[in-house]
């Protein structure tokens, strides 16, 4: 909410429904916790996997990273917020790569035309949404994640129809439209 | 054999079945994507899980659009990305597979004419088999570069294309994209060729070659006759008029056989511009009566029945002309890819 006075009104559009602005980023925020989140996972996984095949045990990595004792396990089990050095120390304990790792954990984004083809397509149909329900029970973030993703962009392109911008027709004008 | 292994057979057995019977590969398609959906994620791991889901819901799409039904294939295409791209399985990815998605992705795009995102798609899975050295699958993708450039029109390039694919692509390895390949530069030398003798006759050759292929392909009945009609069309512009003649008769009644009423019409116009260009104007009425039956199976598309009544009385009035008849075909190929996006969609 604003400081000034007159934005204070408790009539205004703001008040009454909220601010848009304030829930997108809320929402984005929220979005970037939940990555975050996954991509830390993703990559404690990928340590353990790293410390199975080098085959030393926890305690000699433990060792060779210069940790405390306990202090790989605490950080294997996300009691102890895991830091870029905490992995080089790790990695350089295994003679692994970084840039490996770093490789299988971030993967370059290259497949962009995969995206233009999401970008470029309509929402499901009733009859697939309802199948991906039966069958995954919103149990797959990924899934919900696109469908919200196909939602906003049918929303956006309804807008721009609306405004005459797209004169009724999706993308590229093709037979089908 | 795990449930993970069935999974995959049968995935398999819909992709072999989608060239033979795309209605049952459908079926397969469907039953494959529900039991895999069904497998327990803790007891294959998730990066497994994510993997097969991703194939699964990639090969149901791909059997949609076997169908024609365009639509639900895009929807379907878009949950394998969904679960391609998912932050369970980034990282642990396999690229091909990647590649293999956008070129489902590119064959759909090019069946819903959207030609330069079929580019753009074909192109990511071609730099992926490139990096990875995969020959095969790049020369299937480059093969289907050109036919896409084809299909947009770009005869000469799609020829390039198919040339570089075709220097890579082993016949028995595989032996559908080698056909398809071969058949397809036939058929675009036979657009190029005009009156170029030189052409003509490489025409004549790669269609030698498509013949002797397709032998050893499973009947594929539509493939065989659209080649057979362009043998018939090159011998005619060889000079060999009656033998082109019997090839074109013979592709009329296996595709009315075939109930294939647009292609059907199609040949008799070619028939019928033959007849014409030969000064034969009794042999033209006879095919345009021939037309009848086929205008029954058109009554949905008023345009493409009033085209062809257009040049049935000019048929009997003996006034018929090959540019009428290039202009009604025309029309009746606007009015396939009409109804072709109508069961599409």
């Amino acid at each position: 909410m604003s400081d000034s006075t007159d934005d204070e009104r408790p009539d205004s559009e703001s008040e009454l429904h909220g601010n848009p602005e304030d829930e997108t980023k809320a929402e984005t925020r929220a979005e970037s916790v939940r990555r975050w989140k996954l991509v830390t996972a993703r990559a404690l996984e990928e340590i353990r996997s790293l410390i199975k095949r080098s085959r030393l045990s926890q305690r000699k990595v433990e060792k060779l990273a210069g940790f405390s004792s306990g202090y790989l396990s605490q950080l294997l089990s996300r009691n102890v917020d895991l830091k870029v050095w905490h992995v080089l120390a790790i990695l350089d304990a295994i003679e692994h790569n970084p840039g490996d790792f770093f490789f299988r954990v971030y993967p370059a984004t290259r497949f962009r035309a995969l995206e233009s083809f999401q970008r470029a397509s309509r929402p499901l149909s009733r009859e697939m949404d309802e199948k991906l329900r039966e069958l995954y029970d919103g149990g797959v973030e990924s899934l919900i994640d696109m469908q919200r993703r196909l939602g906003r962009c049918e929303q956006a392109v309804s807008e721009l129809e609306a405004m005459g911008y797209l004169d009724g027709r999706r993308g590229r004008p093709t037979e089908e439209s | 054999m795990s449930r993970l292994q069935q999974c995959r057979r049968l995935l398999d057995r819909a992709e072999e079945l989608r060239f033979e019977d795309p209605r049952e590969a459908l079926l397969v398609a469907e039953s494959a994507r529900d039991q895999v959906a069904a497998l327990d994620r803790e007891e294959i791991g998730a990066s497994n899980w994510f993997a097969i889901q991703a194939d699964a819901w990639a090969v149901f799409g791909s059997a949609l659009r076997s169908v024609c039904h365009l639509g639900d294939s895009e929807g379907a295409l878009n949950v394998a990305i969904a679960f391609l791209t998912s932050p369970e399985l980034r990282g642990n990815g396999d690229p091909l597979a990647y590649a293999h998605l956008a070129q489902r992705a590119a064959y759909l795009r090019r069946d819903q004419e959207r030609f330069e995102e079929a580019l753009e798609l074909i192109d990511e899975a071609v730099s992926v088999y490139r990096e990875h050295g995969t020959v095969q699958a790049l020369a299937g993708a480059l093969a289907d570069r050109g036919s896409i450039l084809g299909r947009a029109g770009h005869n000469e390039e799609a020829l390039a294309h198919l040339s570089e694919a075709l220097d890579h692509l082993d016949a028995d390895l595989s032996p559908r994209n080698y056909f398809s390949a071969v058949y397809n530069v036939a058929l675009y030398l036979h657009d190029l060729a005009d009156d170029s003798p030189e052409v003509n006759e490489l025409a004549v050759r790669w269609l030698e070659l498509a013949r002797r292929c397709h032998t050893d392909l499973p009947t594929e009945s539509l493939s065989l006759l659209k080649l057979k009609r362009l043998e018939g069309l090159t011998s005619i512009r060889l000079g060999q008029i009656e033998a082109g003649l019997r090839e074109l008769w013979q592709t009329h009644a296996g595709l009315g056989r075939l109930g294939a009423d647009f292609e059907q019409a199609l040949t008799l116009l070619h028939l019928a511009a033959t007849y014409l260009a030969q000064g034969r104007p009794q042999e033209v009425k006879g095919v345009a009566a021939r037309l009848f039956p086929v205008f029954r199976g058109l009554k949905t598309d008023r345009e493409a029945r009033a085209a062809l009544m257009l040049f049935y009385n000019a048929a009997q009035a003996e006034t018929a002309t090959l540019e009428l008849i290039d202009r009604v075909s025309a029309i009746v190929q606007e009015a396939q890819a009409r109804s072709l996006m109508r069961a599409r969609s």
